[in-house]
């Protein structure tokens, strides 16, 4: 009996002993700072939306084996992904459950407007930090005075200028410095009627023809009745607001019905790195698109330089896609939001967002050619609050040209890699 | 006037394409009265394999047909014999509530496998003769439609001679029209059942072949092409092999005619009014009191 009394006590003083040790061990490393993620990973969308997780998992393993977060005594990030499918009904559900049960102390995503639009009121309900991502319609920042929700990529209407420079730099190229007509085809959601309406607007002011807007549903089954269309207006270029899979069939839809009109798109459908492949090389030359600038142009340091080559390295060679660079500069923003509030606590992270201001050097922006990060807390004239004001005069947007299958950056000329191809001999 | 015809020519074109895949839904829908919900995904199956046979074989991919249609076949027919006929028989009165069921998960497996082995990145086969058409005057046909819609329409008379013709078409008839009385004839409806299941998996391992030439594909493509199947059946009349035909024709026009005389997104709407009118005015289709079983 004495023997067992020995023994269990040794057991107890060898529990006592580990549990303490361990506990002493766990205290040393700090807390892993949570971070939630929306992002359409399954669905339509689901190609951009895994190009923008990889973006912010790169900033995430930049920083975490970079010595995490100085001022939190090198804590690391932990990213609590969801997917929202780019269903508004599944990113409540998941917003709400990064919230309350996995307790995550910021949220970036989601890609789709529309799921921006219903998930930023909930993310102010409950004082939860948000930056969004890529989501660029102009009412997912019209939520009032509020220092949870951000934006740190452009709105529909930061867009506008460059659209309009574009509008008036292809125009400066016509014969007789005028364009005749312009036709335009959007995706039926959010970013795509944005689109037209911008474009609209600008080719309104500048006395050009609209020779046909046209809205078309998300994955398309046929498109031969657009193209026909295309072909019958003979506009002297066709602006493009849509996605990969209907960028694909126009363009091979344009060959196949012999429509040899200039297309310019916008956004992912036409610089994805999947668009060339897809469509042939021997189809795309001289295909023209407005997209974020990338870091395929050139990098901002010797820091940038090394992750894009690790990136290329990994990716054969492929080119780091628009929406990898803004899941970066997004969770970027976010991080050095963290670092700043040096906490994991929310409203402090939420204000530090509020002062943010980054210069052009800092780590999210290494692959765009934003000037800086700062919010434009007051709200600005469309009655948009948080959205990023330090973007400069295009926004980070470049013009670029598909010539003897590469991608070439056109306009800004100042930056540009070759000469534009334009118009082109039909 | 010439917009007007080539907006035609491009229904037809693209109904022939449709017909088929409404085919592949409208035959285990008519013959064992349950609904498919994956096939679209069963499409989206068939054209990765396609894909695979074209960019890892170098395959033709009007030759794939000779390998989609019979895999697809054995898909199908493995699907039925192992594990919808045992469903259907324990689930009485609500087998089609539970092969429907059943296939749904299906689709979500699908897509999902397809997206781990695959990823989500969109492929598409680069054919040589893609940019082809033939020119009629001002009137243009894409080379791969044009072939596309010959094939699919001539499957779908070699599969209504096979029906109305064939002893085992009779068969699958009979056992459309009464399981119970077909089995007192002797028929094998079990195997009558995975017959006509499996030919409706390879019709859409068929339709796969016609649309890989110039249809890039993701894992989630299905859902493009399912629900404007399921509308053509309604509008055909279920298990009606010309009414596939017909009714694909029919939304291929409405959606190439509407589509380019007013807009897409319009036509797109007006398919969707025409499954309602359909099922108010003559719910068992267009071609009702034509059925074929």
């Amino acid at each position: 009996m004495k023997s067992r009394i020995v023994l269990l006590g040794l057991v107890l003083a060898l529990c006592l002993t580990l549990s303490v040790g361990c506990s002493s061990g766990f205290a040393a490393s700090p807390e892993a700072v949570k971070i939630g993620v929306l992002m359409p990973l399954s669905g339509a969308n689901s190609t951009s939306g895994n190009y923008q997780l990889e973006g912010m998992q790169m900033a995430v393993d930049y920083v975490n084996s970079h010595g995490g977060i100085d001022s939190m005594g090198g804590a690391t990030i932990q990213l609590v992904t969801t997917d929202t499918a780019g269903d508004i009904q599944t990113a409540l559900t998941e917003i709400q459950r990064l919230i309350n049960v996995e307790k995550v102390s910021a949220i970036v995503g989601p890609f789709n407007s529309t799921v921006g639009a219903s998930t930023a009121p909930i993310a102010i309900q409950y004082k939860v930090p948000y930056v969004i991502t890529n989501a660029i319609a102009d009412n997912i920042m019209q939520t009032g005075a509020n220092k949870y929700v951000y934006r740190s990529n452009y709105g529909g209407s930061d867009m506008v200028p460059f659209r309009s420079q574009v509008a008036k730099y292809l125009a400066s190229k016509m014969p007789d410095g005028k364009l005749k007509s312009v036709g335009i085809v959007y995706v039926n959601d959010d970013w795509g009627k944005t689109e037209s309406s911008i474009w609209g607007d600008i080719l309104k002011e500048m006395g050009v023809a609209v020779a046909l807007n046209e809205g078309i549903a998300n994955n398309s089954s046929d498109l031969s009745s657009v193209v026909n269309k295309i072909k019958s207006a003979d506009p002297d270029f066709v602006v493009c607001a849509i996605f990969l899979n209907d960028a694909v069939l126009l363009t091979k839809q344009m060959k196949q019905y012999n429509c040899t009109v200039q297309l310019v798109g916008n956004g992912t459908g036409f610089s994805d790195n999947q668009y060339i492949p897809s469509v042939g090389v021997e189809n795309v030359e001289g295909v023209m698109a407005t997209r974020d600038f990338s870091p395929l142009f050139g990098v901002r340091n010797d820091g940038a330089k090394a992750v894009y080559e690790q990136y290329l390295s990994t990716h054969n060679n492929q080119q780091m896609p628009l929406e990898t660079t803004n899941g970066w500069c997004g969770m970027g923003t976010m991080i050095e939001a963290i670092k700043a509030a040096a906490s994991t606590d929310r409203e402090k992270i939420a204000d530090a967002l509020y002062v943010m201001n980054l210069d052009e050097n800092s780590f999210p922006l290494w692959f765009s050619i934003f000037s800086g990060v700062k919010f434009n807390t007051a709200g600005d004239a469309i009655g948009r609050f948080n959205q990023n004001e330090g973007m400069g005069e295009t926004a980070g947007q470049i013009l670029t040209q598909i010539q003897n299958g590469q991608y070439q950056l056109v306009f800004p000329e100042a930056r540009a890699t070759a000469k534009v191809n334009f118009p082109s001999a039909k | 006037m010439q917009f007007f015809l080539q907006a035609v020519l491009d229904g037809i074109l693209l109904g022939g394409v449709y017909a088929t895949l409404a085919l592949g839904i409208s035959l285990a829908y008519g013959i064992m009265d349950v609904i498919n919900w994956a096939a679209g995904e069963t499409l989206m199956l068939g054209m990765y394999l396609a894909f695979v046979l074209i960019s890892s074989f170098g395959m033709d991919p009007y030759a794939t047909i000779f390998v989609t249609f019979p895999v697809m076949f054995a898909l199908g027919f493995f699907m039925q014999k192992f594990m919808l006929n045992g469903i259907m028989v324990r689930s009485g009165h609500f087998a089609g509530h539970n092969v429907l069921l059943f296939t749904a998960g299906f689709s979500y497996i699908a897509s999902s496998l397809i997206s781990i082995f695959f990823g989500t990145l969109t492929k598409s086969a680069v054919v040589p003769y893609a940019n082809s058409s033939i020119s009629f005057g001002n009137f243009v046909a894409p080379l791969t439609k044009l072939v596309s819609c010959i094939i699919a329409v001539g499957a779908t008379l070699i599969l209504f001679l096979f029906i109305h013709r064939s002893e085992i078409g009779r068969a699958i008839r009979a056992t459309s029209q009464d399981r119970d009385t077909a089995k007192l004839m002797g028929i094998n409806s079990n195997l009558m059942f995975c017959i006509g299941f499996a030919l409706s998996f390879a019709l859409l391992g068929l339709t796969a072949s016609l649309l890989i030439p110039y249809f890039p594909i993701t894992p989630y493509i299905g859902a493009t092409f399912s629900f404007k199947a399921f509308i053509i059946v309604v509008v055909g009349g279920k298990g009606n092999i010309m009414g596939a035909l017909t009714g694909g024709m029919f939304v291929g026009l409405v959606e190439k005619v509407f589509g380019s005389m007013v807009n897409d997104s319009f036509a797109q709407i007006l398919v969707f009014c025409l499954l309602i009118l359909v099922l108010l005015v003559r719910p068992d289709g267009l071609l009702s009191g034509r059925h074929e079983g």
